[in-house]
Formats: C-alpha cells, structure tokens, sequence
C-alpha cells in the first residue's frame, strides 16, 4: 500500500517537473516570440550598458570604486537628485529672499 | 623601538584625505596638494603613490630606493635574530617590518606581514594594536571588507581581557567605519561614549574626533541627547574655538534660531562634510536630515502657519521653502499640508487615528501614574 502511493507520489513529481519544464521551455520559446514583435534594440541594450539604459541605481553602483557593486548603506532615491550643494542653494534663497523684500519695500 | 602604548599614525590617514581634496575639492585643492606631497615624502610613501597611478616617477623610484634600504635593513635584523636571539626579539622586528609597510601604504605586502607578526606575537595588547593596524588599512584603502573583518577580529581580542585604553580606542575606530557607511546614530553613540577618554592619535586628532563627535550626534542623536552629550560636555565646550561651525549649528538648532541653524549648516557641509573622503558620500544626506529636523521641531509647536513667518524664521525665500518642503512631504518625512492660496501651512498632528491613539496613551499613562502615587500615598501617609 505504501509502495502504491510512493510511487504515486513519485509519478506525481514527475509530472509536476516535468510541468514546470513544459513551462520554462514555453518561458523560453516566448522569449524570441517577443524579441521579433517588439524593437530589438529595447532588448539589447538594458543588460548591455548601464549608463545607457538611463537606470542611475545601476550606473551608481557600478561607479563605486570600493564597494563589490553594492552600496553599503541604504540607497535613498533622494541620493539621484542632482542638487546643487546646500550651500548654493541657500546662498540662492538669501538673495532671492531680499530681493523681494527690497521691491516690497519700493513699493 | 616605538613605544607599545603610543602607536604611530601608520599609514598616516590624511594622506588619504588630502588625495581626496586633490581630486574633488578644487577649492582646496592646491592646499591639499602641497600638504599631499609633503606627506608622502615624509612617510617614504613609494607604494602608494603607484597605487593612485602618480606621474610624478622621479619621486617614486627616490622613494623606492628608500624603501628597499629600510626593508632591507629589517630584513638582515630579522635574520640575526632568528638565528641568535628569542621569539619576543623576532616578533619584534616582524612588527617593525609590518609597520614599516603599513607607513609606505604597501596594502599587499602589509596585510601579510601584519598576519605574520600577529602569528608570532605573544602579548594581548600587541596582538590588539596590530589588527587596529590592519583596521587603519583597511580605512585607507577604504577596503570596508578588511575594516569589518578586523573589528570583529579586535572586539573579540579586547573581549578576551583587552585594556580599557585599547578599548575605548577600537569605539572611535568603529565609529569612523559607522560614519563611512552612513550610521550616523551608531557612530554618535561611540563617539559620544569615548569623549572624555580619547587616546586615538594614530588615528585621528583630538579637534578632528571632537568635531567628528559633533556632526554625527547632529543627524545621530536626538534633542535630548544633543543637550546632555553635546552642548553639556566639557570636552566640546573646551574645544568650541577650533569647531565654531559646528558648534553654532547645534546650538542654534537647540535654542531655534533658524537663520543662523541655515547659514552654520552650509558652512558645516563645506567645511567638514565635502573636504572628508569618508563623509562626502553622505553630504546631501546630512544636511538633508538637519533641514527636516529643523522644519519638523519648529512645526511641532504649531497646528498651522503662514508661509511667509516659516521663511521669515528661516530667512530664505518663498521658493525655496515650498520646494523643500513639499519634497520632505511628499516623502512622508514631515506631517503637514501646504495651502498655497491662503499661504499657510498645516500640521497634521491630530489625524482622525492618532486622536485615539493619544487618549488611549493618556489614560494608561494616567492610570499607571494614580496607582504610583497611591503606592507613595501608602508608603508616606
């Protein structure tokens, strides 16, 4: 009796493996499918170039020179904004901020 | 022979700084340079400049030639004492010849002769100084995998019966390792903890470790902490003239003057934060979280108010403070709402939730505070 459902549960894996084998190989049947209905440049060039595909997280990683391409702290998506230091900002704000004063007090 | 107690600044960490103004700090750079050169020439650094792909090649092979001699010289003591003396004398100069290395900034044949001289050295508080040796590699090179391997392997050394000297120097050691990767709080802990009992000079100098303990507890302690760490601290207030800076902009977020909170943190990000190769990646971080704590503690007192008093507290421009605010908000880092038609601000302290919440918290709080005053009753009445 227990042999019986072994090897029921045996044929059962490998009906599930070779399912999930069906799977992949229709996974990777689709794959060129696709490659022919959309523009192939699309494709090609995500994996081939990071700087390119426009994706900063990557391009920042891989420009690290210490790290093994992981950063080491938390990636804050603040960290993309390319701001003009603090400094320049605020330097900015002070002015702009007189300046308005001034024509109000002309005014 | 170096004193044991008294560790030299090997390599000497500002080397590594001054390289990094060098090459990203055109404002200082020229300073840097002549400080760089000086350095180099000084520590016979051959090795290093290789590293960093020098043009200047006179410079290298002069210092090579020196550094040949010296090690051979090390070398031939080594020998004899292999041959005529006792383990205590060959340890000896396999912890010169390793420190040698380290002063030249040779990474490759350093780390090994470290591993060697460690093999053979008996002693707990030698064993100790040379894995700092290897953690100050590790900093220089900015290896962070030989920085955390050697702090694990020093913490459990020191464990196993280290001095307190030792000890409290692998807290500054750690906290440096912290600022670089960002953690601020943990860093502001250790640093804030040794103030009183720095010895670290091969690390870093004294004015250094106290305006490095200043800026982490900035962004790594909170209000209370920076009262009783900081502002409270003898060590700090000791040291004001060389870290005014830093000073104005703790003090004058404490006491909420916001002009000069603005005007001391853009010196601070120009003075301490871009010019140091291990903080410059988190620059923007940093003077990021000090602008959200300031809006934060000036909006906790507050369920509304005008645009126009913010900017006047802060001195900046309509402009600016809706761009930053609305950045921090959309982020959910600050709670409050901007309605630009009638140009005023709101706070959302008392969301729908957190009324509950709040009169939840107050009974319990009430509750536990009339069964302790009963106690007390019982007690004294």
């Amino acid at each position: 009796m227990s042999d019986a459902k072994a090897t029921d549960s045996k044929a059962d894996a490998t009906t599930a493996g070779s399912l999930v084998e069906k799977k992949e190989e229709d996974g990777k049947k689709k794959l060129p499918q696709l490659g022919a209905l959309e523009d192939d440049d699309e494709f090609e060039e995500f994996p081939a170039s990071a700087e390119q595909s426009g994706n900063i997280l990557d391009a920042m990683t891989k420009k690290d020179p210490n790290g093994p391409g992981d950063q080491l702290w938390e990636m804050n998506w603040d960290d993309d904004d390319v701001d003009d230091e603090f400094t320049k900002q605020l330097r900015t704000a002070i002015a702009e901020r007189n300046g308005a004063s001034d024509e109000a007090m002309k005014e | 022979m170096a004193d044991e107690h008294v560790p030299l600044p090997y390599p000497n960490l500002k080397v590594a700084q001054w390289h990094y103004q060098v090459t990203s700090v055109p404002r200082l750079k020229d300073e840097a340079s002549s400080s760089f050169w000086k350095a180099v020439e000084a520590d016979e650094m051959a090795p290093y400049l290789t590293y960093v792909e020098s043009s200047n090649s006179s410079l290298i092979s002069s210092l090579s030639e020196k550094n040949k001699a010296e090690l051979d010289r090390l070398d031939q003591k080594l020998k004899e004492a292999e041959e005529n003396q006792g383990d205590s004398e060959i340890s000896e100069f396999l912890r010169s010849r390793a420190m040698y290395l380290c002063r030249i900034g040779d990474k490759e044949r350093a780390i090994p002769a470290l591993e060697k001289a460690l093999e053979k050295t008996a002693g707990l508080g030698a064993r100790i100084d040379l894995v700092l040796a290897m953690i100050r590699m590790g900093l220089f090179y900015s290896d962070s995998d030989l920085v955390t391997a050697n702090i694990t392997r020093a913490t459990d050394l020191i464990d196993s019966g280290g001095d307190w000297d030792r000890r409290n120097r692998l807290k500054v050691y750690r906290a440096l390792y912290h600022l670089s990767i960002r953690d601020f709080k943990e860093a502001a802990e250790l640093l804030t903890d040794t103030l009183s009992t720095f010895t670290a000079t091969e690390l870093m100098e004294y004015d250094d470790f106290v305006a490095l303990t200043v800026l982490a507890s900035g962004v790594g302690c909170d209000r209370k902490g920076i009262k009783t760490k900081i502002l409270a601290s003898s060590e700090v207030n000791g040291a004001m003239a060389t870290i005014t800076q830093l000073f104005t902009m703790t003090d004058s977020l404490y006491k909420s003057n916001y002009t000069q909170f603005f005007l001391a943190l853009a010196e601070v990000e120009q003075h301490y934060l871009i010019p140091n190769v291990f903080l410059a990646p988190h620059a923007r971080y940093y003077v990021r979280e000090m602008r959200i704590k300031a809006y934060a503690q000036l909006l906790e007192s507050y369920q509304s108010l005008t645009m126009e008093r913010i900017c006047r507290s802060f001195g900046v421009s309509e402009t600016f403070m809706d761009r930053d605010l609305s950045r921090f908000i959309a982020n959910g880092r600050l709670n409050c709402t901007i309605d630009k038609v009638s140009g005023v601000i709101q706070t959302n302290k008392l969301g729908t939730q957190n009324k509950t919440a709040l009169y939840e918290q107050v009974i319990k709080q009430g509750d536990v505070l009339l069964s302790d005053v009963q106690k007390l009753h019982r007690v004294v009445g």
